[in-house]
């Protein structure tokens, strides 16, 4: 096991490199330049030029890319923002917490709920109870998260008032307030993606269900108990662990929308307003450290994968 | 479907007595009589082969003992009576606490009935554990000791093991060591061995049945292999298209085969000794679907005996119930006749 995360690990390091290539070249192709929008109309060539000294945009790509890269790893330094001239670290270093814990949230509400209402409809396939998780999944499938958010709000903060309708606190300052904080906009993003999860857990249980072990365990006399949580859910979940790496993605990139409406200071918000603003080492910046969660959690996945399941690790 | 069939070694002391059972599997306007009238004892300590060709309903049979048929399979009537106990009316709940513990069940792919993902002794603790058996910590002695006994040299490294980490023939072994570990009365194996290598075939056959011959276990050995038959089993039935055809003591069996069906199955056998037959000819025809039986004795179209006969009638009207001639039990409208036009043909029995 612990050879096999090393491996996943070592995997990680040139994936990132590769990311942070992409981000850097990706924001080079987007077209506009920031330099005039800077300047605004009033920029004569010689203060363009200038500027654009100052900036490095006037060195080759190669050599901007590697003056990015040496300052990221000397010194953290992820370059200043166009607009606000202030370093980007400072700032990212802020945005980070609150983005994490929106994403360990949902994520939380999002594996409660798929993989509980899947296995529960899987193993009861065709009971009523199937029928009615499957109603809801589709429903929940078809509904945009801006209104599952409103709606809570609505139930939860405005009628029976037990959670605060937006804001955010650090974990570190008031535990208590910044779970009570993050329940409603995690629960709006768990909503929004269990019922993909459901599906996929609902069909992994009613797969397993014909695997010659779970009918050989009933000619060993097992109890039910055992064959629907050894035999059934230890099976059929650890299938689903991939899905849910894959909704990771969607996860962080999905939190504008509940980031807006809960007023939460997460990353997503501001790489919105860095691209409304072209501010290119913002948004470069921001990307970047969303790859690198996607990556780490991703192989939090797998990992979690290979310790449920004995096969995978080689 | 003639009467009720009979044998005469339903004996007081037999284990299990199976009485005209029949499952049925209906699919649409089809029903597949895949297990028809069968009956069958199975005497304390005993070792009975059943052997006929894939298809003819002989792992369908072994599984209804145990209850085990899925959708759409049924078993529409009869008895199965073990230990004086019928299985067939007894609620789900009993029947469990029989299952794995007075019956228990050896397949022929031991890794696909294992749970991939729970290490070895974990799934025999569980079936101890289940059954109400031991404290935790004896149930781990316990399952380290049944693995010793099956042959794992290093039996307590061995129960970390997973499954997939074992040998063909390690995992057979872990199999057979469940099916040993609450002492049951009566296991059922269906083509145990069939599985494996040649050379590890005889191991596993020799300690299953070693197993049983010292606890005075039954044992139920579903298979196509003659020799394995010959080897192991003191009786033998032999199947054919949902009917037992031809039951008796093996040797009986194997010296003096008077079904024409069971002659042909050991014509098929190559001598060990002397000059084999030029030729191996087929017995004509196929083995019938089992939605479609053939009227009368099921396997008239294919008969050497009926055809050397001049055809009788009766064998296209009639079904041949299941009757004693001298030592055997046999289903034939000419069970004396087995003289005649039965010459060497040859039954395919691979599965």
């Amino acid at each position: 096991m612990l050879k096999y995360a090393l491996y996943r690990l070592c995997l990680a390091v040139p994936l990132l490199f590769l990311l942070s290539i992409l981000t850097f070249v990706y924001i080079q192709i987007i077209p506009g330049d920031p330099v005039a929008g800077m300047l605004g109309p009033g920029g004569t060539p010689a203060l363009v030029a200038q500027l654009r000294h100052e900036l490095g945009l006037d060195q080759s790509l190669p050599s901007q890319y590697w003056h990015w890269l040496s300052n990221l790893f000397a010194h953290g330094d992820l370059g200043i923002s166009f607009i606000t001239r202030q370093p980007i670290t400072p700032v990212l270093m802020d945005r980070i917490p609150a983005t994490l814990q929106l994403t360990v949230t949902g994520l939380i509400f999002t594996v409660a709920l798929g993989w509980l209402g899947g296995f529960l409809a899987g193993a009861f396939k065709d009971t009523w109870a199937d029928r009615m998780l499957s109603g809801i999944t589709l429903v929940g499938l078809s509904t945009p998260v801006f209104w599952i958010g409103t709606i809570l709000i609505l139930v939860f903060a405005v009628h029976l008032r037990w959670l605060p309708a937006g804001g955010y606190v650090p974990l570190a300052v008031d535990p208590v307030q910044s779970i009570k904080d993050s329940l409603m906009p995690g629960f709006a993003m768990g909503l929004g993606l269990a019922p993909y999860l459901a599906r996929m857990t609902r069909a992994a249980t009613v797969e397993v269900q014909h695997e010659p072990f779970l009918r050989h365990a009933r000619a060993k006399g097992l109890r039910g108990r055992t064959m629907l949580l050894r035999y059934a859910a230890r099976n059929a979940v650890p299938s689903t662990i991939v899905v849910i790496g894959l909704q990771l993605g969607a996860l962080i990139g999905g939190q504008v929308v509940v980031e807006q409406l809960f007023n939460w200071p997460g990353l997503s918000r501001l790489l919105i307003e860095g691209a409304v603003q072209r501010d290119y080492y913002m948004v470069q910046a921001v990307i970047l450290v969303i790859a690198v969660l996607y990556v780490v959690l991703n192989l939090a996945a797998e990992l979690a994968h290979a310790a449920l399941d004995p096969r995978i690790r080689l | 479907m003639t009467g009720a069939t009979t044998t005469k070694r339903e004996t007081p002391e037999a284990l299990l007595t199976v009485r005209n059972l029949s499952v049925h599997f209906r699919t649409g306007d089809t029903t597949v009589r895949a297990v028809d009238d069968v009956s069958l004892s199975i005497g304390r300590g005993e070792i009975v082969g059943l052997v006929g060709e894939s298809g003819c309903g002989k792992s369908t049979l072994g599984m209804s003992l145990l209850r085990l048929i899925e959708a759409p399979g049924e078993i529409v009537g009869g008895e199965v009576i073990f230990d004086g106990r019928d299985l067939v009316p007894l609620p789900e709940k009993e029947l469990r606490r029989i299952r794995g513990r007075d019956i228990s069940l050896v397949v022929q792919n031991a890794l696909a009935v294992m749970n991939p993902v729970t290490r070895v002794g974990e799934q025999l603790t569980e079936v101890l554990r289940d059954h109400g058996q031991a404290g935790r910590a004896d149930r781990l002695v316990r399952a380290r000791d049944v693995l010793a006994s099956v042959g794992f040299p290093r039996p307590a490294h061995s129960l970390h093991s997973y499954p997939h980490q074992l040998s063909g023939g390690m995992q057979q072994r872990v199999s057979i060591a469940q099916s040993l570990l609450l002492g049951p009365r009566l296991i059922i194996a269906d083509e145990p061995t069939t599985a494996l290598d040649v050379t590890v075939q005889a191991q596993v056959l020799q300690l299953l049945t070693s197993a049983c011959r010292t606890q005075g276990t039954s044992v139920l050995l579903i298979t196509h292999d003659l020799g394995v038959v010959a080897e192991t089993c003191d009786r033998v039935m032999v199947m054919y298209a949902g009917r037992v055809v031809e039951s008796g003591p093996v040797r009986q069996i194997f010296t003096s085969p008077r079904h024409p069906y069971t002659v042909a199955l050991l014509a098929a056998l190559l001598p060990l000794r002397g000059a084999p037959p030029p030729v191996l000819q087929a017995l004509p025809g196929q083995t019938p679907q089992p939605n479609e039986w053939p009227s009368g004795c099921r396997f008239n179209p294919r008969c050497p005996r009926r055809a050397a006969l001049g055809d009788p009638a009766i064998c296209e009207a009639e079904e041949p119930a299941l009757r004693d001639v001298g030592a055997h039990a046999i289903a034939c409208h000419f069970p004396g006749e087995d003289a005649v036009g039965t010459g060497r043909g040859s039954v395919r029995v691979d599965d």
